[in-house]
């Protein structure tokens, strides 16, 4: 008897199917991972079970007993807790509150709040952490939050625990910490709903595996009977692609980009190198090591230290700030698109425009304008949009992401920067991103700076790779040079690994 | 290790730690430069108004901690001086005054909850911004103040209920308004920091999704958030109209924007999720010392806004520029 059933679950949003008929059902003591592309359906599901969208169609069933979940309140009181994919966290409260938000210690109506206290360490102390538990949660590391929305998830006695891309921001070391963690929990009786992009942690964690695309069940495979080849298959239909790479790269004999003792107050330290035309360059680091703030800083989002040089075609440039760094021809497309690079509630043509209006020293904005450029780089970049004036904040992430780089390819630049630019994007769409990325160095010769602590897209990617490592030294390779391990242990600064005698070593 | 505790709990009490001596300096200057300020009669007077304000003050700042506004406390607390005023003009010879005195408290509070509920159900359940919500609520409010008396300024009838605002408490000289607002700023602090009804209005105001997912009733929270609010600007309307003699529907027109000010200056984040009472009460008692003393120092009463203004400004700076370094 499973514990949970779900029946012929249907949900539309404004007329867009994002699920059809899917069937999916938990057994207690499973570890059940959902999988697809970004855009099957994964999130709508949990989102369901959670009591965030309550108009869906279908049944559920929990211990064989229908049940229809009206709001998160019902969820929860039926068992259910969820880590949800954009950190459910309030960011004003501090750790305690925020894991018992909502299920409070309380005698009579007063919350206890040293028993909550106690109890958090006790919580965070399994993860091997400590965690200032006195201060507001948005100061604390990503993964610091991660952890205390874990424990919140951990905390509530529920028998079903969804964990939605729970994974993501947590270093290797706290990765197995909470796949122990789930495995107990699995251990226990709990049904756990795993989802990830990371195909290979399914493999690490999950008992079952469900395949979602385009909001219908593909299949549901025993993990032991399964291997990644044929998970691959059933999400993108297709085999999965490498980007091609022209083998003789056009780079420029003259670095178009050179930084020189970049610093960045608490973050970085001394960081050195160049940029050559039609490379990519790939800067790798763990998450936390702050190598997303080279981008911010070559884009003058945050400020450099006095010392810091850069040179752009031999000319010192200063780079205060976006309008300069964009003038200059370097262009950044950030993290986190919906906060930091798309305005969402504009239409997809607007947005790709935005860059420009500024140039056109018109007062009005014609609509044959934005109609022409951005029907042109729609189609340039297969953007998936019934038309340009579609909102963004409707568009699938990876289309989003293209969106964004349009935007920054009509400002003409000749520096691009991309800061994990495949976050939160299916596979099939990566390969797609990766071969535009490829096809952008290539064809127009601009100098690409690929920041990512996915060391698999790193290796994918760059032409060259520079590795910031743990002691905040740079060290700079080739992607044939070294093999997954050796990059992975550089930027965790072991130091007892020998190196290869040809590494250029750690750039002062 | 305990005295740590200690100084946490002290810092949970007051909020805003460095607003006291800021205060204190302030008053220090007010006592070398002009020692008049400190006559019986003026110290009580300022304390009188700012505990009346002080009431309009706890009930904004628990609707700028869920992230929202509030602009029709200074038209509830007029329409309840005019309601108070009506009901001594008409039924004061009929009924007895211990009677008249709850009635005109218990009406009062009605009417202040009415509009808070209009408030904060267009606010929670229709999406309406607060801004928009609590403008309206503003007009709707004045509108019913110059209705019931036509517009006339009426002096109150019955001339002991001015003990409410002007006597002592039992035999201390503590004025009634004071102490009645320490009993309710204590009682406030108590519901909003001790128990699951203040939690979750801080954090609707820190992530309203994030609350809704960890199953909290985020509607209903900001709905009372509301409606207390109404209730508190009632209260001071009552009082104010005992300070004053008088019901108008201008009494306390633009008090909304003192109150305002008075929590931003005491550090509540009109982005939601933080404040807390008692610095925001200081607030208003720094304003209304700082709108006092400008008389004391003879510069002209009109130039008040001046000060405050930039006064608010100053702490927005400070506070702001004090985030960023956190």
């Amino acid at each position: 008897m499973p514990l949970l059933e779900m029946k012929k679950i249907q949900k539309t949003f404004l007329g867009v199917v994002a699920l059809n008929g899917v069937d999916f059902d938990l057994e207690k003591g499973e570890v059940h991972c959902l999988v697809g592309e970004n855009g099957a359906g994964k999130s709508t599901l949990v989102k369901i079970l959670s009591g965030a969208y309550t108009d869906y169609h279908g049944e559920i069933f929990l211990d064989s007993q229908p049940v229809r979940i009206d709001n998160p309140r019902k969820s929860r009181h039926l068992g259910i807790a969820a880590i949800q994919q954009h950190r459910d966290l309030v960011p004003t409260l501090n750790a305690v509150e925020n894991m018992f938000l909502g299920q409070e210690m309380k005698r009579g109506k007063t919350i206890l709040f040293q028993k909550e206290y106690a109890r958090a360490k006790e919580m965070i102390a399994i993860f091997g952490r400590t965690i200032d538990l006195e201060i507001p949660v948005s100061s604390l590391s990503v993964s610091d939050q991660e952890i205390v929305a874990i424990c919140k998830a951990l905390l509530s006695n529920c028998k079903i625990l969804i964990l939605d891309e729970t994974a993501a921001p947590l270093d290797r070391q706290e990765r197995v910490i909470l796949f122990q963690k789930i495995r107990e929990l699995a251990e226990k009786g709990l049904g756990i709903i795993y989802i990830s992009h990371d195909l290979e942690e399914i493999f690490e964690v999950g008992d079952r595996v469900t395949v979602l695309k385009d909001g219908r069940k593909v299949g549901t495979r025993e993990v032991t009977k399964t291997d990644l080849e044929e998970i691959v298959k059933m999400m993108i239909g297709t085999e999965q692609k490498k980007p091609t790479t022209n083998k003789d790269i056009q780079k420029s004999i003259q670095p178009i980009l050179r930084v020189r003792n970049l610093t960045v107050e608490k973050r970085l330290k001394n960081i050195s190198f160049d940029l050559f035309g039609g490379e990519i360059l790939g800067i790798y680091g763990l998450a936390g090591s702050g190598i997303e703030y080279i981008g911010y800083a070559l884009f003058g989002v945050v400020p450099k230290s006095k010392n810091s040089e850069i040179y752009l075609h031999e000319n010192r440039v200063r780079l205060g700030n976006p309008k300069e760094s964009l003038r200059m021809g370097i262009a950044l497309i950030p993290d986190d698109r919906r906060i930091k690079g798309l305005v969402s509630t504009r239409s997809v043509g607007q947005n790709i425009v935005l860059p420009l209006i500024n140039k056109t020293k018109q007062r009005l904005i014609p609509s044959q304008f934005v109609y022409t450029i951005s029907r042109e780089y729609i189609e340039k970049l297969h953007i998936k949009t019934p038309s340009y004036l579609q909102l963004v904040e409707y568009l699938s992430g990876g289309n989003q992401q293209k969106v964004l780089v349009a935007k920054m390819l009509v400002t003409n630049c000749n520096v691009l920067i991309l800061i994990e630019p495949t976050e939160g994007i299916d596979v099939g769409t990566r390969y797609e991103l990766y071969q535009l990325f490829r096809n952008l160095s290539e064809d127009t010769h601009k100098g690409l700076i690929l920041i990512s602590t996915d060391l698999d897209q790193i290796l994918a990617l760059s032409d060259r790779i520079l590795i910031l490592c743990r002691d905040g030294n740079l060290r700079e390779g080739f992607p044939q040079e070294w093999n997954k391990q050796e990059i992975f242990e550089m930027a965790l600064g072991a130091n007892s690994v020998k190196y290869n005698s040809n590494t250029k070593g750690c750039e002062k | 290790m305990n005295n740590e505790k200690m100084i946490r709990q002290i810092r949970m009490f007051l909020g805003n730690f460095n607003l006291v001596p800021i205060y204190l300096a302030f008053l220090l200057l007010l006592a070398l430069t002009t020692p008049e300020f400190f006559n019986t009669f003026n110290l009580r007077s300022t304390v009188t108004f700012s505990s009346i304000l002080g009431f309009l003050v706890l009930g904004e700042t628990i609707v700028i901690i869920t992230k929202g506004i509030d602009l029709s406390v200074g038209s509830i607390a007029s329409l309840s001086t005019v309601i108070t005023a009506a009901l001594m003009k008409f039924y004061g010879k009929e009924l007895n005054n211990v009677l008249i005195f709850a009635l005109c408290f218990a009406i009062s509070i009605l009417a202040g909850l009415g509009i808070g509920t209009i408030n904060g159900f267009f606010v929670s359940y229709c999406k309406v911004p607060p801004f928009i919500s609590t403008l309206a609520g503003l007009l709707i409010g004045s509108g019913f103040a110059f209705f019931i008396l036509r517009g006339v300024p009426t002096p109150l009838a019955i001339s002991s209920f001015r003990t409410i605002a002007r006597g002592n408490f039992l035999i201390f000289p503590i004025p009634i308004p004071f102490f009645s607002l320490l009993i309710f700023g204590i009682t406030f602090w108590y519901l909003l920091s001790r128990t699951s009804w203040g939690k979750y209005l801080y954090a609707v105001g820190g992530n309203e999704y994030a609350s809704f997912l960890s199953g909290i009733d985020t509607k209903r929270i900001m709905l009372s958030a509301y409606q207390v609010s109404g209730v508190l600007a009632a209260i001071g309307g009552v009082m104010l109209a005992a300070l004053s003699n008088a019901g108008f529907p201008r009494a306390a027109e633009g008090y909304e924007f003192r109150a305002i000010t008075a929590a931003v200056i005491g550090g509540v984040s009109l982005s939601g999720g933080e404040g807390n009472l008692f610095s925001a009460l200081l607030g208003i008692f720094i304003l209304t010392t700082l709108g006092k003393s400008i008389i004391f120092w003879q510069i002209s009463p009109f130039m008040e806004g001046i000060f405050i203004g930039s006064v608010l400004l100053g702490a927005m700076y400070i506070s702001v520029k004090g985030k960023k370094k956190r």
